[in-house]
Parts: structure tokens; C-alpha cells; sequence
């Protein structure tokens, strides 16, 4: 199954450059800061994993590569358009990027299929038809179409979960962001929610995501960012975070410690 | 715990029951009716106080009411204005248009409750039945079972006399009666003795009520000389005693009663004055026990006998001559002789509908007087359409006979009242029957629009919904009803030319093709040179054609340029807006529907331009009186108070919204604008706002003192609700949690399309409650609108103390006010529950 179209897929190849790039991004709340120096390269297709404490700016990070955290200092360039204070530049970027939320977020007042054909309708200018449409496949895709006609608050969270998933797919984004997906779910629900993102990342998508889920990172993910006190402490591959006898930052070491001990 | 220095515990004894008992009932006080009162009532000493207390409490008030209903009350007052408590002074010929905007929005109702309330309650369906069957059969069982109440006539050529108050009995009456009726005539039973006569209740004459009270003066002045002089003679026992030192009255008591005494002396002078001074004398005895007291007044009373009144007027001693005749004086039957002591009753047969008249005299030279209790005769009331027969509410149109001398007057309801304390068959048949017959077809009609609906929704959804949405039929046919219904209202009840609502719609439909032409620029991808140009040319057009149009229609003068503009300006608006939103519809789907919107506007101005020039002016005005516009200063009562509260609200929707939304926005020109319209209204009482808007409006231009009064006021009210419902939106807004404008702006939807479509919704959903309690609680207030001169419920109960015939009623005109507002209140309240509980509101959020 492809996400994307394959045509697309050509067209990444051509890509010279990171489909988001930041540049020594820092960001104040108030008198806190929250991120300092972030400097990150994201190449079309790539699966980032981004893990760290609680607290550490993971989720301001993700939000400000799709403006819904303004940075003070920086540059975080996505998909060719800068970020600034231009409201068509903000559109542009949102149109480009999905994001799926921890609690999220459906429209409770709006059936499945209506979340989902929502968007397109009234940002991409769809007929109704055809967004529905188009909205079905999506939910087929995530597997659940018989929820189509239910409404939010009758559905389980993991349904819940992918509707949302559905729903930020039906813009058809380049990046999708990930703001720990599966953190509200009940264990039995997690894989059903980490099977369709698999498979997403297996179509091509360029994905990042904060995430917990050390299996979701193992198998999936091209790098993995550490994050700590709002700085990049550590990055690689998979295979570097989780093999024992690399030496690790001792920040990392330590949350490494905590994380796969909860194992 | 346990100490282990205790001795083991012992192993118990082995035992087996294999008592195999049958089920015993619970003690009798533990169940059922018993248990519930036991519990609930009388579960602790308190408790049984407060369950007392509150039974006598509520006992006292309901007794009293009842008995007040029953016995006293004048509902004439309510069933002879039912008319004015719905619609005001509403012109008779208009009425028909009410009661189609009444039947549409039941049929409304009907619907709504078949697509939105999950499992209707079968008390309902059952209840509504009833009360049409009340409605029908109450008043068909009373008149087919009980006797119509008899009105009392007096007859006598000789003055009648009690106290200051003297009345001769009218020689004729006229009435109106209805063919194969049979009017019975007789002597009434308890005219044999004053006791009888002093408690006679019925619908009475005049001169009758004077010889009840007559009667019932005598018999009270009797007694009142007795205890008067009792009181005096007692008092001087005191003082005896007491050696002159104080009695058993003050100084001015005393002198009060003397006063008195001498008054009844005079009415109810005593047998002999001896024989009272010396009764007087034993009384004034200081140690008289209470039995010897009794006794002594007993001979006092013996004393005090003034002839009665039956023989002072020697009543119905003597034959009473009857002859009927026709409205024009020409006799209708043969003459009759009712004879005293004979036991058949004078019977007269009404040979067709119509006004008659009685004669009734006592012979030549004859002293005294005569009560005649006569069935088949009601008094009447005048209306605009003629006279309306009391008993049945039989209506007769044109004017009453009268004689030039007064010899003759019709039997009208203020000279022929229910006198006395009325017994509960009367108040069947005179009042519980005629209200429910006036109100009857209204009742029935309503009842039955409200099932129409239900069972219309019902077959649509049969025959159109899928089966995984079975109610989309339904809910479509509410959703359209619901909008057509302030429309349909508007039309009926204010009127209007049809060419103007033709050129009104023609506005509505210009709007939405510029809309759509706007939409079609986009597609193409017009540049914004191109599309600013289109919305100028969209407003000059739009106000060109506006500023002509009445000119064209009506011969009047052209529109000024700047109400044109303000007209045109919505189509302007509506071009830009397309233009700029844009869609993904195609171009060929676009095309079609601006020409389609377009030619639809354009064929809509032409007709009445075509009509106005075309057609003769007698034709115009045949068109034109169809719906004729209706004067607002007319509307009055339920109607006032309900156009009041429905448009109140409805325009004050989105107002409201736009003030919650300004007072959200982070831009200060905006916000404290709004904060201090919001602040301003709500902390000003209702009236004072209704008061600025009936001075206010006419100082921003002269020519607005020329709104009605009901529509200045109407802007005043939504200025007021908009206040209150920006307020409970705002708390709406806030409740929303922020991920969902996140989640919106994420998807890349722009701030206003955000909270169009998804905060905004739910912010009115978890309202709705809150908007409910704003109507309810307008309704409520429309009580207001009396003081800036608008004639709602509580002045037409003003209106109507002002009929002589109903100065009294003030109380029945309050308790049905009352009970309107209460009825519709709790409905309402009712209704949006259960719509509530139906998940179509807040309940479906998480
Ligand atoms: N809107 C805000 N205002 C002030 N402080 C904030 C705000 N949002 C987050 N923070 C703070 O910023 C830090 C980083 O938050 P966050 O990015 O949510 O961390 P993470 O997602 O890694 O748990 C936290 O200390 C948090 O308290
Ligand atoms: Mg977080």
C-alpha cells in the first residue's frame, strides 16, 4: 500500500535538499528557554524518531516546524518555503505538513468521514463527493471504514486515533509530525495505531515523531534524536542507541536506563 | 490484634439447618404505599411537622383557589377577551392569517419531534389526545346533561327598595333565543320566604338583586339588633361591677354601637320598645350565665320581626300576564297567564333564531312584585359582529330591539350578573363549557397540525431515508421548515405587497448569484485588479437597480442614493467574499449557477416592474390586498409577546455572535468596543433599554420616530438579548479545549474558517441550554413592553378592567396571564430537554 502517489516518489528521488531544514532555532517562553540552538536536517522520506524526558521541548519542537509555536531566533526552512511572519507562508507549510496530536483532537461535533473530508473541502476547494470520497479510501486505509458514520465520542481511543491520522493524510502532506501518538492509549491499542504508521513510513512519508515506543524506533526509524533541556544531545541510528557497548552521552545513558528497564 | 497469650478460639458446634422455610411477606409497613409515606413523609418527628405544616399550607391556598374559581370568579372577563389575550386588537378580517402561521408552526413542532427526539414518551401523543377530546366532549356532555342555569326576572310596576339602592323592574327584556327552543317560565321555590330569597344564587335582573338584598339586609339588620344590644347591656353588667370604673367597650366603642342601635331601630324597628328596654334591663344583669344569655336573646329576637320582604312586595302572590314577542314587536306566541300556586310552568316555543322579547306585568293596579325563573333565557354580550348569547355563545349578528321610552333593554351581562356564590354545575355550564367551545377549533386544529406533521415526517423518512441515517429525511424537512418559519411568520402576520416581497426576494437571490459569480472569478483565476472592479460594478449595478426600483414599481420617487447603496452593498460584499474564498467546484457547475441565480433575480425584480407598469391599478391593489400589511400597533398579547421573543432572539443570534467573537478578537479597536456594548446593556435593567430604544432611535435620524413602536422596540430587545447570548457564546468558546483550534489550524484552515466550522458549532451546542433560559426568560420579560406602550398580557388585562362589564376581574385577567406564561414556559422548557437528551445538542461532545 502507498500513501503517497508513486510519481512522488520519483520526484523525492530528485531532491537535492533536506525537506526540513533548521537552523540554530531558539524559543523563549517568557524568561524560559525552551529550545536553544536546534539545528536539524530532515531528508524526504526520512523516519526521524525524537525521544527524551519529560519536559525536555520535543512537542515545541515539532510545533514550531508547522507554526504552531512561533520561534524568536533561527531559521526552520520547510519544504523550500521559509517560516515567517507571511500568513501565506504559515498556509503553504500547514498544507504541506500533517500533524497528529496526543489527545487527537477530532471534531466531536462532526462525524468520522466529516473530519476527514473536512479540510480538503474548505481548504483544497473539493466538492463534497469528492472529498468524501477521497475520505473513505483514507479511512479504508487505516482500517476502519465502518466507523465512517460514527461520531467522535463513539468510537475507542485507537479508532479515535486513526481517524486523526486519516484525517491529517487527506490534505496529502509531504511531512507528517507525530506528537506521541500512542501516549493516551490503553496498551491494547497501541499496535494498532503503530501498524498504520508503519506502514506509512514504509510508503515513503518523511515522518517525525516523538515517541516512547522503543519497538516503533528500532524498526522503523532512519535516525534518532535524544533530546534534553531544549538542546539536540545525541543522534543516530537505531542501532547505535540501542546496542550496549556504544558509549552514550551520560543524559542519554541515564534516560536509555529508565526506558528500557520499563521494558 | 490479637493477643496470642488468648486462648485459642473455640471450634463452634457442627449444624446443619435443613429448615426449609417458605418465603415470608415483609412486615406490612415495609412495602408498597405505607413504606413510601412511612419513609418520606413521617421518618422523623421533623419531618412529620414539615409534611404537616406543608399539607395545611397548600391545602389553605388550593381550598381558596378552588372555591374562588368555583363560586366567585367572573370568567366571562377571560372568554369574552380570549380573542384580545391572543392576538391584541388584531383586525377580525386578519385572524385567518394568524391561524395559519399557528397551524404551520405546529406541523413544525410535528416534524421536529418525529426527526429529533429519540423515543417519544407515549404520555405525549396520549396527553394531547385528551385535551382535544376534553375540548370536544366536555362541552357536549355538559349541555346534554345538566340544565341551563335559569336567569331570575323581576316583574311589578312599583319601585324596589333596599336601603338607599331602588329599582323598578323593566316591563320587557330582550333576548336572544334559538328556533325549537322552549323557554319555561315559573315561580321560582325559594322566593316563599327572605331566607330563601336572601340566598339565591343565579343570573339576576336588577330589580331581583334588590330583593335579595332586601331580603338579606333585613334578616341581617335582625340579628345585628340583637347582638348590639346584647354587647350594650353586657357592657353595663361590667360596669356595674367594676363600680362605673371600665366595661367591656372603650368610650367610642360605646358611643360607635349607640350610633348603631339607633340605625337598626330604624330599619328593623322591634315590637315594642317596652318590652326591649326591659329585656335590656335583665340583661344588663351582672352574673347571667352563658345559657341564661342565649335564652334571653332568644326573647329578644322573638321581639324584632319587621314584616318580611316577601310580604312587603307580596312576591309572586299574584299572575304574572307573559306574552312573547318577535325582535320587531309582532307577538310570537299566545298570551300566558302564570298563576300562583299552580304547578305547571308557562312554556313558550321559539318558532326561529333571532331576538325576543317578554313582557311580563303583574295586574292592573296591582301592588308588589314578582320573580320569574325562566330557562332559555341568557344574557347577552355585544360584539363587533353582533350579540353573543352567554349560555352558548350563540352569535346573532345586527343590533338589539330597544323601545324609545326604555321601556325595553336587552338582557346584557352588566345589568345581569351571576349573583350569589355559584354552584359547580353553573360554573360548567356557564364558564368551563363556553371557554372551551371558544377555543375549541383552535385547540383542535393545532393538535391535529402537530400530528400531521409527526406522521408527515414519519412517511418521508419511510419512503426517503437510507437505512444506516433513517431519520435524514426528517431532519432535511425540520432544518427547512425551521428556516421558513420566521419567514412564513413574517409574512403572514406583518403583510405586505406581494410585488414588494418579490423585489425582497429578488435582493436575497441577487445576493447569493454575486456570491456564485465571485466564486466563478476565482476559479478562473482573475486577478485582484479584476475582481475589485467586478465588486464595484457588482455595487454600482445593484444600486442603480435598487435606487430605480420603486420608482418603477410604485411611481414613487427614487430610493435615496444612500439606502440604495446600503442595499446594494450586501451584493458587493457577496461578489468580494466568492471572489476571495474561492472553490473547487467546476467552471461549467459555476456557470450554470450564476445564470441560473441570475436570471432567477432578474425575473424576480421584472414581475412587479412589469406588474406595476402593466397592470391597471385595480388589479394592482386586488394583489396587494391579499396579505394587506398590518399595522404593528395592533398586534397585542400572546401574538405581541411571542413575535417579540421569536425575532428577539433570531436577530439577536448572530449579533450576539459577532459580539463574542469582537470581544475575542486581540485587535483593541475591536475588542473594547464590543466589551462596552456587552457591559453596557447588561448592566442596565430591561426597561431602561426598552425605554432607549423608543428616544433613542428617533434622535440618530427624525424620520425613525415613524418605526412602529412594536419594531423599536423589537431593536431594542435584540440589542439586549445579543448582550446575554454574547456572554453565555464566549463561555461556550472558552470551553472548547485548545487542541481543536490547533487541530483545525494544523490542517492548514484559516482563522475565521476555524471557528465557523469547528469551534463555533460546538460553542453553540454547549449553549444551547442557556439559550433556551434566554428565551424563556424573554418571554417572561415581554411583560416589560406595557410600560413603553405596547399592549402585551399584562396590559390587556389593564384594557380589559377598563369594560364596564369587567372592572372587577382583575384577578381572573392575572391568573390567566399566569397560566399562559407558565404553559408555554414549561413547554418550551420541556421541549428543549428532551432535544437536549435527543444528542442533538452538547451531549454529543466527549
Ligand atoms: N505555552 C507554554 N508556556 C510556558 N511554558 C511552556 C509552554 N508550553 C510548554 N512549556 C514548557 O516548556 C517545556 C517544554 O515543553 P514540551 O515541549 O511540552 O516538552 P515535552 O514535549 O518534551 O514533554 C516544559 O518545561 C513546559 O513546562
Ligand atoms: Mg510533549
Amino acid at each position: 500500500m502507498a500513501v503517497q502517489a508513486p510519481s512522488q516518489k520519483v520526484a523525492v528521488e530528485q531532491y537535492e535538499e533536506a525537506i526540513i531544514q533548521c537552523q540554530g532555532v531558539n524559543k523563549w517562553y517568557g524568561e524560559f528557554h525552551v529550545l536553544k540552538d536546534i539545528s536539524l536536517e530532515v531528508a524526504p522520506q526520512e523516519v526521524v524518531v525524537v525521544i527524551g524526558p519529560s519536559g525536555s521541548g520535543k512537542s515545541t519542537f515539532i510545533r514550531c516546524i508547522n507554526r504552531l509555536e512561533e520561534h524568536q531566533e533561527g531559521t526552520i526552512i520547510v519544504d523550500g518555503i521559509e517560516l515567517s511572519h507571511d500568513v501565506r507562508n504559515i498556509a503553504e507549510i500547514r498544507r504541506e505538513t500533517g500533524m497528529v496530536f496526543q489527545q487527537f483532537n477530532l471534531f466531536p461535533h462532526l462525524t468520522a468521514l466529516e473530519n476527514v473530508a473536512l479540510a480538503p473541502m474548505k481548504v483544497r476547494h473539493r466538492s463534497r463527493q469528492e472529498a468524501e470520497a477521497r475520505a473513505m479510501e483514507l479511512l479504508t486505509r487505516v482500517g476502519i471504514p465502518e466507523q465512517a458514520k460514527k461520531y467522535p465520542g463513539q468510537l475507542s481511543g485507537g479508532q479515535q486515533q486513526r481517524v486523526a491520522i486519516a484525517r491529517a493524510l487527506a490534505m496529502e502532506p509531504r511531512i507528517m509530525l507525530f506528537d506521541e501518538p500512542t501516549s493516551a492509549l490503553d496498551p491494547e491499542m497501541i499496535k494498532e495505531v503503530l501498524d498504520v504508521m508503519k506502514q506509512l513510513a514504509r510508503s515513503g512519508m518523511t515522518m517525525v515523531v516523538v515517541t516512547h515506543e522503543m519497538g516503533f524506533a528500532r524498526e522503523v526509524a532512519d535516525r534518532v534524536i535524544f533530546m534534553d533541556h531544549g538542546r539536540i544531545v545525541e543522534q543516530g541510528p537505531p542501532e547505535h542507541f540501542f546496542s550496549k557497548d556504544v558509549e552514550h552521552h551520560p543524559r542519554t545513558q541515564e534516560f536509555l536506563d529508565q526506558i528500557l528497564l520499563s521494558f | 490484634m490479637v493477643d496470642s497469650s488468648e486462648p485459642k478460639r473455640r471450634s463452634p458446634a457442627i449444624a446443619i439447618n435443613y429448615d426449609n422455610a417458605p418465603p415470608r411477606n415483609p412486615p406490612l409497613l415495609e412495602i408498597g404505599v405505607l413504606a413510601w409515606v412511612r419513609k418520606n413523609l413521617f421518618g422523623s418527628p421533623l419531618d412529620a411537622l414539615l409534611t404537616i405544616v406543608g399539607v395545611v399550607l397548600v391545602a389553605a391556598v388550593v381550598v381558596g383557589t378552588i372555591e374562588w374559581t368555583i363560586e366567585r370568579a367572573d370568567w366571562y372577563s377571560i372568554i369574552l377577551n380570549v380573542d384580545r389575550f391572543m392576538t391584541g386588537r388584531l383586525p377580525g378580517a386578519v385572524v385567518w392569517r394568524v391561524s395559519i402561521v399557528v397551524i404551520f408552526i405546529m406541523v413544525t413542532a410535528g416534524v421536529l419531534t418525529a426527526a429529533y427526539v429519540r423515543r417519544l414518551s407515549p404520555v405525549i401523543p396520549l396527553l394531547l389526545l385528551l385535551i382535544a377530546l376534553t375540548v370536544v366532549i366536555v362541552p357536549a356532555l355538559v349541555r346534554a346533561l345538566l340544565p341551563v342555569p335559569p336567569a331570575y326576572l323581576a316583574a311589578g310596576a312599583a319601585p324596589i327598595i333596599s336601603g338607599t339602592a331602588e329599582e323598578t323592574p323593566l316591563p320587557a327584556v330582550a333576548f336572544l333565543a334559538r328556533q325549537n327552543e322552549t323557554l319555561v317560565i315559573d315561580f321560582p321555590a325559594f322566593a316563599a320566604d327572605d331566607a330563601g330569597l336572601a340566598a339565591m344564587h343565579g343570573i339576576v335582573d336588577r330589580a331581583t338583586n334588590t330583593l335579595r338584598n332586601a331580603a338579606a339586609n333585613r334578616l341581617s339588620d335582625m340579628a345585628r339588633y340583637v347582638e348590639v344590644v346584647t354587647l350594650l347591656a353586657r357592657d353595663e353588667a361590667r360596669l356595674t361591677a367594676t363600680g362605673g370604673e371600665y366595661g367591656d367597650l372603650t368610650e367610642n366603642g360605646r358611643a360607635t354601637l349607640q350610633r348603631e342601635l339607633e340605625r337598626l331601630a330604624a330599619v328593623v324597628p322591634p315590637d315594642s320598645a317596652d318590652a326591649v328596654a326591659a329585656l335590656r334591663a335583665r340583661l344588663a344583669a351582672p352574673a347571667l350565665t352563658p345559657s341564661e344569655i342565649d335564652s334571653l336573646r332568644a326573647e329578644l329576637a322573638a321581639l324584632v320581626v319587621p314584616p318580611t320582604v316577601v310580604d312587603t312586595y307580596r312576591l309572586n302572590g299574584q299572575p304574572v300576564t307573559l306574552r312573547l314577542l318577535d325582535g320587531n314587536g309582532t307577538p310570537a306566541a299566545d298570551e300566558q297567564v302564570l298563576v300562583p300556586g299552580t304547578t305547571e310552568p308557562v312554556r313558550f316555543l321559539i318558532p326561529a333564531d333571532g331576538w325576543y322579547i317578554l313582557e311580563k306585568t303583574l295586574p292592573a293596579g296591582a301592588e308588589g312584585a314578582a320573580i320569574l325563573m325562566a330557562r332559555g333565557i341568557a344574557p347577552v354580550f355585544e360584539r363587533s359582529a353582533g350579540y353573543l348569547r352567554l349560555s352558548d355563545m350563540f352569535q346573532f349578528p345586527g343590533a338589539a330591539p330597544v323601545r324609545d321610552d326604555d321601556s325595553l333593554r336587552p338582557l346584557v351581562l352588566n345589568e345581569n350578573r351571576y349573583r350569589g356564590d355559584r354552584s359547580l354545575e353553573a360554573y360548567l355550564y356557564l364558564y368551563v363549557t363556553n371557554f372551551l367551545v371558544e377555543i375549541q377549533i383552535a385547540v383542535v386544529a393545532a393538535i391535529a397540525a402537530a400530528a400531521a406533521g409527526y406522521a408527515m415526517a414519519q412517511q418521508a423518512d419511510r419512503l426517503f431515508s437510507p437505512r444506516d441515517v433513517p431519520r435524514r429525511a426528517s431532519q432535511r424537512l425540520a432544518l427547512w421548515l425551521l428556516i421558513a418559519t420566521p419567514v412564513v411568520v413574517f409574512v403572514f402576520i406583518n403583510g405586505f405587497d406581494l410585488l414588494a416581497y418579490s423585489a425582497a426576494l429578488a435582493w436575497v437571490v441577487a445576493i447569493y448569484a454575486a456570491y456564485q459569480a465571485g466564486l466563478l472569478l476565482y476559479q478562473r483565476g482573475a486577478s485582484t485588479l479584476v475582481r475589485l472592479l467586478a465588486g464595484v460594478l457588482l455595487l454600482a449595478g445593484a444600486g442603480l437597480v435598487f435606487s430605480l426600483l420603486p420608482a418603477l414599481i410604485y411611481d414613487l420617487p427614487p430610493t435615496p442614493p444612500a439606502f440604495a447603496g446600503l442595499l446594494a452593498l450586501p451584493v458587493a460584499v457577496a461578489g468580494l467574499a466568492g471572489a476571495w474564498i474561492g472553490t473547487g467546484a467546476g467552471a461549467a457547475e459555476l456557470t450554470r449557477r450564476v445564470t441560473r441565480a441570475g436570471g432567477l433575480a432578474a425575473l424576480l425584480l421584472i414581475a412587479p416592474i412589469i406588474a406595476g407598469r402593466v397592470l391597471p391599478g385595480s388589479t394592482r391593489d386586488s394583489i396587494a390586498a391579499i396579505l394587506p400589511y398590518i399595522d404593528p400597533d395592533t398586534w397585542g398579547g400572546l401574538l405581541l409577546a411571542l413575535f417579540i421573543t421569536i425575532y428577539g432572539t433570531l436577530l439577536a443570534f448572530p449579533l450576539g455572535i459577532l459580539l463574542a467573537l469582537g470581544r475575542r478578537s486581540s485587535l483593541p479597536a475591536i475588542k473594547y468596543p464590543c466589551i462596552l456594548v456587552i457591559e453596557m446593556v447588561r448592566g442596565t435593567p430591561f426597561i431602561v433599554v426598552l425605554f432607549a430604544g423608543q428616544l433613542l432611535i428617533p434622535l440618530v435620524n427624525e424620520n425613525f420616530a415613524a418605526i412602529p413602536n412594536a419594531y423599536r422596540a423589537l431593536g431594542a430587545t435584540v440589542i439586549f438579548v445579543a448582550a446575554y447570548l454574547a456572554e453565555n457564546i464566549r463561555g461556550g468558546l472558552q470551553s472548547i479545549p485548545g487542541g481543536q483550534q490547533e487541530a483545525g489550524k494544523a490542517l492548514g484552515l484559516p482563522e475565521w474558517q476555524v471557528t465557523l466550522y469547528i469551534t463555533l458549532p460546538q460553542a453553540l451546542r454547549a449553549v444551547i441550554p442557556a439559550l433556551v433560559g434566554q428565551f424563556i426568560s424573554l418571554f417572561k420579560d415581554t411583560s416589560l413592553l406595557e410600560i413603553v406602550g405596547l399592549t402585551d398580557l399584562s396590559r390587556t388585562v389593564t384594557n380589559m378592567v377598563a369594560q364596564t362589564e369587567f372592572n372587577d376581574a382583575r384577578r381572573e385577567g392575572l391568573v390567566f396571564i399566569t397560566i399562559i406564561y407558565f404553559v408555554l414556559s414549561y413547554v418550551i422548557a420541556y421541549i428543549s430537554r428532551r432535544i437536549e437528551e435527543s444528542g442533538s445538542g452538547a451531549a454529543r461532545r466527549i
